[in-house]
C-alpha cells in the first residue's frame, strides 16, 4: 500500500458524526449562548481591572490584547526519570497547571504545594507503583475482560500511580483547582 | 472632554472589547461543530460528548481574552482546551445543564441514522487498527486524519515536541500499513 492509499484510508476512517443535523446544530448554538452568559461574571471582573489599569499602564492593555497563550506554559514541570525492569532508561516530564478545568485560577495552592516538594527519585517510585497497579489491572481483566482495556494497560497503570504519588499528596481544599498533562507514555517494560 | 481622560479611554476599551467579543464569538461558532465531532469520536455515548462540549464552551468564554484572533491559532487553542477538558473528565466529570442534556438526546437520535448509513465497510477495520495503537500515537493519528491538523499543530495541541510527534506518526503509519494490507 503506497502513502497516498494509506492516507486516503485513514482519512475515510473518521467515524460519522451527527453534528450536521439541524436539531443538533441548533442545540450547539444554544449552548454557545448559555456558556457566554454563564462566563460573564468572571469576564466582568477581568475587564474592570483592565480598564482601571489603562491610564497608568497603557502597554499592559496592548499585551493583553496580543493573545499571549499562557495555556501552553505549564506552571510546574516535574522531571521524570526511571529504568524499567528490562533496563530501558526513560526520561519524560509531568506538567501541572493552575485552573485545569475552568481556567479560573481561584487558587494556586495545589500547584504551589507540589512546587514546594522534593521530587528526587519520583520517577522510579511512580514506576514501582505502576508495576503493582499493572498486576492489579491484569488480575481484574482476567476476572472481567470488559472492565480493563489491556491495549493501554501500561499507560493506565502509570496514570494511576502518577495520580497516587503526585496529585493525591496535595491536601484537598475547596476551591483548589489544578490539573495536568504529561509526555510520559507509561512504558513499563 | 479630552479623548485622553480615563472615562473616554474606558469607553474606547469597551468598544474594542465588544469587537473582540464578536470576533471570538464567530471563531467559537465556526469551530463548535468540529469540537463536538472531536468529543463524539472519543467518548462512548452522546451525553458525555454534549457535556464535554458544554464544559469546553464555558472554558472558552472564561478565557476569552486569551483566545488568539488568528483563525488557525484559535482552532489549535480551542482543541488544546478540548483535549484538556477530555483529560480532566475522567477525574472530575463534566457539569450537566438542561441544554447539554437536550443536546445529548438530539445527538443520540441523529447518531443512529449516521451509524446506519455508513456501517459495515472497511472503515470499521481501519478504526479498530487505529484503536489498537498506543494511546499517544492513536491521538496523533486521529488529530491528523480525523480532525485535519498538521503535525506541527498536533505537537502544540498535545504539548509534545514536534520531533516526537513526527517519529511517533511515522511509526504508527508503518504499523497501520502492515495491519491494513502491507
Amino acid at each position: 500500500m503506497d502513502d497516498t492509499a494509506l492516507d486516503t484510508l485513514l482519512t475515510r476512517s473518521a467515524p460519522p458524526t451527527p453534528t450536521a443535523h439541524p436539531a443538533v446544530d441548533a442545540g450547539v448554538h444554544a449552548m454557545i449562548r448559555e456558556a457566554d452568559v454563564a462566563a460573564r461574571p468572571a469576564r466582568r471582573v477581568r475587564r474592570a481591572l483592565w480598564i482601571a489599569a489603562i491610564p497608568a499602564v497603557p502597554a499592559l492593555a496592548l499585551g493583553l490584547t496580543a493573545g499571549i497563550d499562557d495555556r501552553l506554559a505549564p506552571d510546574l514541570i516535574i522531571p521524570i526519570s526511571y529504568t524499567t525492569d528490562t533496563g530501558v532508561q526513560i526520561n519524560c516530564s509531568v506538567f501541572r497547571f493552575n485552573g485545569e478545568i475552568g481556567y479560573v485560577e481561584t487558587s494556586f495552592a495545589g500547584v504551589d504545594y507540589l512546587r514546594a516538594q522534593d521530587w528526587t527519585g519520583i520517577g522510579q517510585r511512580i514506576y514501582a507503583e505502576a508495576l503493582v497497579q499493572e498486576a492489579t489491572l491484569r488480575q481484574q481483566a482476567a476476572v472481567d475482560p470488559a472492565a480493563v482495556d489491556l491495549s493501554v494497560v501500561e499507560r493506565s497503570a502509570w496514570s494511576i500511580a502518577e495520580d497516587d504519588l503526585v496529585d493525591k499528596t496535595v491536601p484537598t481544599k475547596d476551591g483548589d483547582h489544578w490539573g495536568g498533562d504529561s509526555d510520559c507514555t507509561g512504558q513499563l517494560h | 472632554m479630552s479623548a485622553h481622560t480615563p472615562v473616554a479611554a474606558a469607553g474606547h476599551v469597551a468598544i474594542v472589547t465588544r469587537k473582540r467579543h464578536d470576533v471570538v464569538r464567530g471563531l467559537v461558532e465556526r469551530e463548535s461543530r468540529a469540537l463536538l465531532d472531536y468529543f463524539v469520536r472519543r467518548t462512548q455515548n452522546p451525553d458525555d460528548a454534549a457535556d464535554l462540549l458544554g464544559e469546553t464552551l464555558l472554558v472558552l468564554w472564561r478565557r476569552e481574552a486569551s483566545i488568539p484572533l488568528d483563525e488557525i491559532e484559535a482552532r489549535m487553542w480551542m482543541f488544546g482546551v478540548a483535549r484538556r477538558v477530555l483529560f480532566g473528565h475522567r477525574r472530575s466529570g463534566a457539569r450537566r445543564t438542561a441544554l447539554s442534556m437536550r443536546l445529548g438526546e438530539q445527538l443520540a437520535v441523529a447518531s443512529q441514522s449516521a451509524v446506519d448509513a455508513r456501517s459495515g465497510d472497511d472503515r470499521d477495520a481501519v478504526r479498530e487498527a487505529i484503536a489498537a495503537l498506543p494511546e499517544i500515537d492513536r491521538e496523533i493519528v486521529r488529530l491528523v486524519y480525523w480532525d485535519g491538523f498538521t503535525l506541527a499543530e498536533v505537537a502544540r495541541i498535545m504539548s509534545l515536541r514536534a520531533g516526537t510527534v513526527r517519529s511517533r506518526m511515522a511509526r504508527a503509519r508503518e504499523r497501520l500499513r502492515g495491519e491494513l494490507g502491507g
